[in-house]
């Protein structure tokens, strides 16, 4: 056997220790590859830094906010309609709540519509694109594609109207309104995907050897296509969240006395423009939010789009 | 006869900056072409000789490219100082270029006739009415001995074979009438009995037409072929320059040897080895010159410094220490 | 007396691409493959040549089991390839495949190792995985710390090298060599050759051995065929095939190859300018397929398709040219092939 002069030791035969400890190294060197790519645009990283501010808010809300308890029932009319002050940075809405906790509040329940969503929805729908681009042009796929179809031709806030109209408005059911809609999309990104892999070497070198379709979908085609897959996602947070945004408007979203962005858009609304800040600042709070993702998966796109061949 | 040749790329040097470092793909490079004259850029892939035609025609990235030093003189001129009118006026009507996959050059969703037109309008600066445009297209079509070019530039490039194609990316070349032409590893991706028509309309177009051409390959059958001077290129140096029948008769750099000795002949016999270890990385290039970690005959000095050219005959040079007092193909102890 | 390892009977493989036509819906035929007929013998190198559109991947693809003929047969060691809908890995650990473009022919989220990894899981579970990749590298000359490393950090020559290394992990007696060296510079070609030619040795192996680079076949192959538009029109000892062609066709092809010394040019044949373009395998020419490019054509060429037959002992030639029988088969029409397509397209 000849093996090279590995990690120092001349002659010896590599551990698989050794095999893994190079393997991550060459990982990291990836990563470091693409950190690079990524950092070359400085809008993504404003867009990065945007989403890590939302991210750090929503998780530390309970500790950082001014005044936790605006944020339960809570009235304080003598202190109502408070232009913003250092004590209230945002000033205070209609019923003397603080707008600042309350908007950091409201990013928790953006954020946690957003992932919520797309938890429910990836999974299924890159399921579906997978199997019907790796059968393209039978049976199977002319079902799978006929259906996400049916999803794609309803107009989606009309669906989602309708969804949340026959159920109870609440948060959760608005995420359930927006992940019927949403999961078709995944599904004709992952389709388009997986029917132009279907036919590499690669591939078929994996069918001749015997390997099941299981090994083949999750195995060598999926992690070929993760990276369309992630910035979709990235990109998706921002417009469930405005979609949610928009259902809370129209009070088919997040309730009173819970603090949503868009309820807080909507009943601030009728104070404009004399107490402008009732309404400008939640509505500022979800441009944040949807700008820094965008930003976010335009970075992430462009960082990945190198990275094929 | 001493006349400006139509090419002269004096030391040219291109580095790409990248993720870790900069890459010094080209290390200061001499080529010469004269007027009417074929000349061969051999190499394999990753020499850097698509990089130099790019930068000729200046159509490489400028990031992350740059090009810390050099020349590219075009009948005298120097391309790399031009401002953007007059590389217009050399694009396409000076220089012209045909690319290796004539699939991939041709867009799908345009016929024929709409991209030669398109390059008829480009070129003439939009002066022309559109029956001149199309004479002006069907012209090439001709020269490029196409069958009933009047239909052809109605037809999709999908419909054509891959030979047909080529000429249609050589036609539009054509358009302008340009006096040098550079063509990327001709009929490379097509049949054999096809690129032996496509070579030789390439020999038919220079001589009637006095066209200049280069040929870029790695193939050195077609290189025989087609030139009359051959420039053998190695990781961004030129190593050796002749005249193609001597450089075939007498190849003298190792590398060119290497690469001779490496292509599998008609006679039998076996196939060799090739040349053993992998193109340097142009992160960090080997110092002295680029060839010696691979090469058979390596000495002392190899390692630390470049070499100059170095006559062996006439019209005929290399790079390479171990002809620095001239003298026999393979060094003093060759066999 | 060495056996026949692999040996295809009358096969045909046709691919219907759409339809013509807005009322009458003819099938559109490509006929890639229409009656191969050769045998490889146990432990040869058995080449392969054509330009595009000859079908010589499409004899590659389906021995591997990607299609399923039309009709005819390929039998491994005399055992039908395609008696079940699904080949059992028994059969399929057997023959192996090298593709032509190493670039895409390994996975490039996958390590060296994983990639090694998965023949040894599906064929040889139970082995010692680290061992034998280690094992696998060696045979072909890489060291194992090529192991962690992804496919982009490796050079066409070293990716092709695992490719190699991919298809001898699940112990084959055949493999078959779709363009090895094409996508790959010159200098490192020979060294992929030669460790081919010594693998062969080592383990017995035999090789159909497919590419479109003449002088290289003549230092490969013990017998070679060339194909045109899905048919093959001579087959013969290495030697004797590039010496004494026949067919016109591989005349053509001989006389064009660009060759790098006066001495080879020598041995080609005499110089035949090709005229015309290659016909689409969609629009076939009638009678002989090759006659419309033919210096030699004569009126029964466009007419009547001629069959193979030994000219020399061990050496076959389908050409009019060369002692046809006296009477042609009564029917030549909607033989085995036709017919089942015929039968497939009423069913729409």
């Amino acid at each position: 056997m000849n093996h090279a002069a590995f990690a120092g030791e001349a002659g010896l035969a590599p551990t698989p220790k050794q095999i893994r400890e190079m393997e991550r190294k060459t990982r990291l060197e990836n990563l470091g590859r693409s950190w690079y790519k990524f950092s070359r645009n400085s809008l993504s990283l404003v867009g990065g830094g945007m989403v890590l501010l939302v991210i750090l808010l929503a998780i530390l809300a309970p500790v950082v906010v001014p005044y936790p308890e605006h944020v339960k029932p809570f009235t304080d009319f003598p202190n109502a309609k408070l232009p913003p002050s250092l004590a209230h940075p945002f000033g205070t809405d209609e019923i003397g709540r603080d707008i600042l906790s309350r908007v950091i509040f409201g990013f928790q329940n953006a954020l946690l519509m957003g992932v919520l969503v797309l938890a429910l929805v990836v999974p299924p729908g890159v399921l579906l694109g997978l199997v019907a681009g790796y059968y393209q042009g039978t049976r199977i796929d002319t079902i799978i594609m006929r259906l996400t179809d049916i999803f794609l031709a309803v107009p989606p806030l009309i669906l989602a109207l309708a969804i949340a109209s026959i159920l109870k408005p609440n948060l959760w059911n608005a995420m359930m309104a927006i992940s019927l809609m949403w999961w078709p999309w995944y599904t004709r990104l992952v389709y388009g995907l997986t029917s132009t892999l279907r036919n590499e070497y690669f591939v078929i070198s994996a069918e001749t050897m015997g390997a099941s379709t299981a090994h083949i979908l999750f195995r060598e085609i999926l992690p070929n296509i993760v990276s369309p897959i992630f910035t979709k996602i990235s990109l998706d947070v921002g417009w469930v969240i405005i979609i949610g945004a928009t259902l809370s408007y129209v009070g088919l979203g997040v309730q009173p006395p819970e603090p949503g962005l868009g309820t807080m858009v909507s009943s601030g609304a009728k104070y404009l423009p004399d107490q402008w800040w009732i309404a400008t600042f939640p509505a500022l709070a979800i441009v944040l939010i949807v700008l820094g993702f965008n930003l976010l998966g335009d970075g992430l796109r462009d960082m990945l789009a190198g990275e094929e061949g | 006869m001493n006349e400006t040749p139509i090419l002269d790329i004096k030391n040219l040097s291109v580095h790409f900056q990248v993720y870790g470092g900069t890459l010094k793909v080209l290390d200061g490079i001499n080529m010469v072409v004269k007027r009417g004259q074929k000349v061969g850029l051999v190499g394999e892939t990753g020499c850097g000789k698509t990089t130099s035609m790019r930068a000729t025609l200046r159509t490489l990235p400028m990031p992350p490219a740059l090009i810390p030093g050099g020349e590219i003189r075009f009948e005298g001129q120097d391309v790399l100082k031009m401002n953007a009118a007059q590389l217009r006026r050399v694009r396409g009507r000076g220089i012209a270029m045909v690319f290796q996959d004539p699939t991939a050059a041709l867009n799908p969703v345009f016929t024929v006739g709409q991209q030669i037109e398109a390059v008829v309008r480009y070129s003439t600066d939009g002066r022309l009415s559109r029956r001149e445009i199309r004479e002006r297209a069907i012209a090439p079509l001709k020269e490029v001995a196409l069958p009933d070019p009047e239909r052809m530039l109605d037809t999709y490039p999908v419909q054509l074979s891959g030979g047909m194609r080529q000429r249609v990316c050589i036609a539009m070349a054509l358009v302008a009438n340009p006096r040098l032409l550079i063509a990327d590893e001709p009929g490379t991706s097509l049949d054999v009995t096809i690129q032996d028509q496509i070579l030789r309309l390439l020999h038919n177009l220079v001589e009637e037409k006095g066209l200049s051409v280069i040929v870029i390959t790695h193939t050195l059958g077609v290189v025989r072929e087609l030139t009359d001077r051959v420039y053998v290129m190695y990781a961004g140096n030129m190593v050796e320059v002749a005249a193609t029948p001597e450089l075939f008769r007498q190849p003298f750099h190792p590398y060119t040897r290497g690469l001779m000795a490496a292509v599998p002949r008609l006679s039998g016999g076996g196939v060799s080895d090739g040349i053993p270890g992998r193109i340097p990385a142009y992160m960090q290039p080997p110092p002295g010159c680029r060839f010696h970690p691979r090469c058979p005959q390596a000495m002392e000095i190899c390692r630390q410094e470049k070499p100059a050219f170095y006559d062996v005959g006439s019209d005929h040079q290399v790079a390479c220490f171990l002809y620095r007092d001239g003298g026999q193909p393979g060094g003093s102890d060759a066999q | 007396m060495p056996s026949d390892i692999l040996s295809f009977t009358d096969l045909k493989k046709y691919f219907v691409i759409g339809k013509k036509g807005l009322v009458q819906r003819t099938p559109i035929t490509v006929k890639a493959v229409d009656g191969v007929s050769f045998s490889i013998k146990d432990g040869e190198t058995f080449g392969l040549v054509g330009e595009s559109g000859s079908g010589k991947s499409t004899v590659a693809y389906t021995t591997i089991g990607m299609y399923r003929p039309t009709s005819g047969e390929i039998r491994f060691r005399d055992r039908d390839l395609f008696t079940e809908k699904r080949r059992p890995q028994a059969l399929r650990k057997e023959i192996q495949i090298v593709f032509q473009d190493p670039g895409s022919s390994l996975n490039p989220r996958r390590t060296i190792r994983q990639l090694l990894e998965l023949p040894l899981r599906l064929h040889r579970p139970g082995v010692n995985t680290l061992q034998e990749t280690m094992r696998l590298l060696d045979m072909v000359e890489l060291t194992a710390d090529y192991l962690p490393r992804y496919p982009q950090a490796l050079s066409g020559g070293e990716k092709q090298m695992v490719c190699i290394a991919q298809a001898l992990a699940t112990e084959p007696n055949l493999i078959i060599l779709d363009e090895p060296t094409s996508a790959l510079d010159v200098s490192i070609q020979g060294k992929i050759i030669n460790l081919l030619i010594r693998l062969q040795k080592e383990f017995n192996l035999s090789y159909l051995f497919i590419t479109h680079d003449l002088s290289l076949m003549r230092n490969v192959a013990s017998r070679v065929a060339i194909m045109y538009l899905g048919k093959i029109c001579e087959v013969a000892d290495a030697v004797e095939f590039f010496r004494t062609p026949f067919h016109p066709y591989t005349q053509m092809l001989l006389s064009s190859i660009p060759v790098i010394s006066e001495e080879e040019e020598a041995l080609k044949p005499r110089k035949i300018v090709s005229r015309g373009e290659i016909p689409s395998p969609v629009n076939i020419p009638s009678g002989c397929s090759f006659h419309l490019r033919c210096p030699h054509r004569k009126d029964i060429c466009s007419t009547l398709d001629p069959v193979m037959v030994e000219v020399q002992p061990g050496h076959l030639v389908r050409c009019h040219l060369f002692g046809q029988p006296e009477q042609p088969p009564a029917d030549r029409r909607a033989t085995g092939a036709e017919a089942v397509l015929e039968e497939e397209t009423a069913r729409g």
